[in-house]
């Protein structure tokens, strides 16, 4: 049978890649540029640009949206510190994730975080679209998932959301939590096991779903 | 390859197997159906995962940058950051950066779904007048006070009455002082906002929802204070005072202590575009830690009106924004009991983008 596999997708982005790099864009690198000189409004251009895409990745990992502010700030704030050293052919948005990845693990990890409650499980938002039933289905399944995801380490969470969610490799996640590629292997495993165990009476739903987006 | 390589399936998924596991594996999943279905699942999970939307609060990603900005200007704030921050931050920056070729916007940021319930910061006793960009300021230092170990319940209530006693001698006595009994008709006053303390839970209604998370605890954390050195130096515990009220020994107290709080914000104005940011965001998180009391309602209203008041006095555009996502944000609840007063504010402000 024809296994869905992401490294057929991965392949495929190598062949990209060998290619033509996939540079950021110049404009992309003016403002970093003139952000590194001390310009406020191009370092303000780029928090508009990532801002979102930072906050994601934090508040996927710590569940708060407190937290995840204090670290989305951090995080700027560090980037904006560190433009010095940032090679500006490099795409922005991968590097200030890892910044915010790592920033958020260990405030997970801290004494502080340990005294936090967490916040109840994702408000649930309904699925649009798809017949009622799937809706219902896709619906709850959302709301297992955030749940088992809540209930996954830091760390587990942290790999998990650096592949699935910002697409890093094993070798960067290794190197954004320093931690060897066997430990992101093993993490990354017995999160998705967790998680694909928490969510068996719904994966059925969900994969007949794929397999029709796939078709069309 | 025997045995069912569940460890493994993971890595497959991800192409990140060596050449002699990866066709070990796909030639296990040929023969076995169960293998094959597990790798589909692990497959699902991840674009179930991708589905999950990730709410910010309201008005949020339009106060962000400001917030940002206003804390790369003062890099003097920057060495009193927690330990955790600093050391993650240097590892990471440590790192050598690898060329990533996929770069995309993936996180789904949907502004207006419910926000994840928060644990609200309580608010400093504002001062009657701000200094210049307090809200500014006041962020840097009020974030440092949240990352200390938190204290007791009992050093925290004991910190916060003296900071009370300290703010507005006059204006009522600090709890643990009152002979509770003579302050009965005080109290009359205060049942409200018990009743909101009792019942401010992470769950409530869209409506409540959508106004209180409009208040994100991080705008309330950049509420100034005249003594925000003092209190550098003895950090209150924000997060643990906040969660329902919890430091509180006895619910009067927290009472007294919004009641005081409502009245002096009713007394603060603004002249300058930072002040009224700061006396918005004052008002935002009064509204969100008693969002059952009446006063709550007018609370909303008030940071709306001082939030187009900000704008007016510096033309800021995020200040309009945040003016109008507020405005909008109360006339879309379910209940919006001053719906013609916010909508004659709205109509007044220029048109958003």
């Amino acid at each position: 049978m024809d296994v869905p596999s992401r490294a057929d997708a991965g392949r495929a982005l190598e062949a990209r890649a060998a290619a033509g790099p996939a540079a950021p864009d110049a404009a992309e690198a003016d403002l970093l540029a003139r952000a590194r000189d001390g310009n406020l409004f191009a370092f303000d251009e780029i928090v508009k640009r990532y801002q979102r895409r930072v906050y994601a990745t934090a508040v996927r990992i710590v569940r708060r949206h407190d937290v995840a502010d204090d670290v989305v700030q951090e995080a700027f704030l560090r980037a904006h510190q560190a433009l010095g050293r940032f090679d500006l052919s490099r795409p922005f948005g991968p590097w200030i994730c890892r910044i915010a990845a790592n920033l958020a693990v260990n405030h997970v990890r801290s004494p502080q975080a340990r005294e936090e409650e967490l916040p109840e499980a994702h408000a649930e938002t309904p699925v649009k679209g798809a017949s009622p039933l799937t809706r219902v289905l896709d619906t709850e399944a959302r709301a297992v998932l955030a749940r088992a995801l809540e209930d996954l380490s830091a760390e587990q969470r942290a790999v998990f959301a650096l592949r699935v969610f910002e697409d890093l490799s094993y070798k960067e996640i290794a190197e954004a939590l320093e931690i060897s590629i066997g430990t992101v292997m093993s993490r990354l495993s017995r999160a998705r096991e967790r998680l694909r165990v928490a969510l068996t009476p719904y994966l059925g739903a969900a994969m007949a779903r794929r397999a029709e987006g796939g078709e069309r | 390859m025997s045995s069912h390589p569940s460890e493994l399936l993971s890595a497959f998924l991800d192409g990140e197997l060596s050449a002699a596991d990866r066709a070990q594996v796909q030639a296990h999943v040929r023969e076995c159906a169960a293998c094959a279905r597990e790798l589909e699942e692990l497959a699902a999970v991840d674009a179930l995962a991708r589905e999950l939307p990730v709410a910010a609060p309201p008005g949020y990603f339009e106060e962000l940058p400001r917030r940002v900005r206003a804390r790369v200007r003062r890099p003097a704030r920057v060495p009193r950051l927690a330990v955790w921050a600093a050391a993650a931050a240097a590892a990471v920056m440590a790192v050598v950066v690898t060329p990533i070729m996929r770069q995309r916007e993936r996180a789904v940021v949907a502004p207006s779904a419910p926000a994840m319930p928060t644990v609200p910061a309580p608010a400093a006793p504002p001062s009657t007048v701000p200094p210049p960009e307090a809200g500014f300021a006041d962020t840097g230092a009020a974030r440092d006070r949240v990352l200390p170990a938190p204290p007791s319940r009992r050093e925290a209530q004991g910190r916060l009455l003296e900071r009370d006693r300290a703010d507005k001698p006059a204006a009522a006595p600090a709890p643990s002082a009152l002979p509770r009994p003579a302050e009965e008709a005080l109290r009359k006053m205060k049942a409200e906002d018990r009743m909101a303390v009792g019942t401010a839970t992470p769950t409530k209604t869209p409506a409540e929802t959508s106004e209180v998370a409009g208040a994100p605890s991080a705008y309330a954390r950049a509420e100034p204070t005249a003594d925000a050195q003092k209190e550098r130096a003895a950090p209150p515990p924000e997060r643990k005072l906040a969660a329902g009220g919890g430091a509180f020994a006895h619910p009067d107290d927290r009472a007294l202590m919004m009641d005081k709080r409502y009245q002096a914000l009713l007394s603060r104005s603004a002249t300058s575009a930072a002040q009224a940011r700061a006396l918005r965001d004052a008002w935002d998180l009064f509204a969100r830690e008693v969002p059952a009391s009446p006063r709550a309602d007018e609370a909303r209203v008030r940071a709306i009106e001082v939030a187009a008041l900000a704008w007016r006095l510096g033309h800021d555009p995020d200040d309009l924004a945040a003016a109008r996502a507020r405005a909008q944000a109360y006339l879309d609840a379910e209940t919006a009991p001053q719906a013609a007063r916010v909508r004659a504010l709205l109509e007044s402000l220029p048109p958003g983008p």
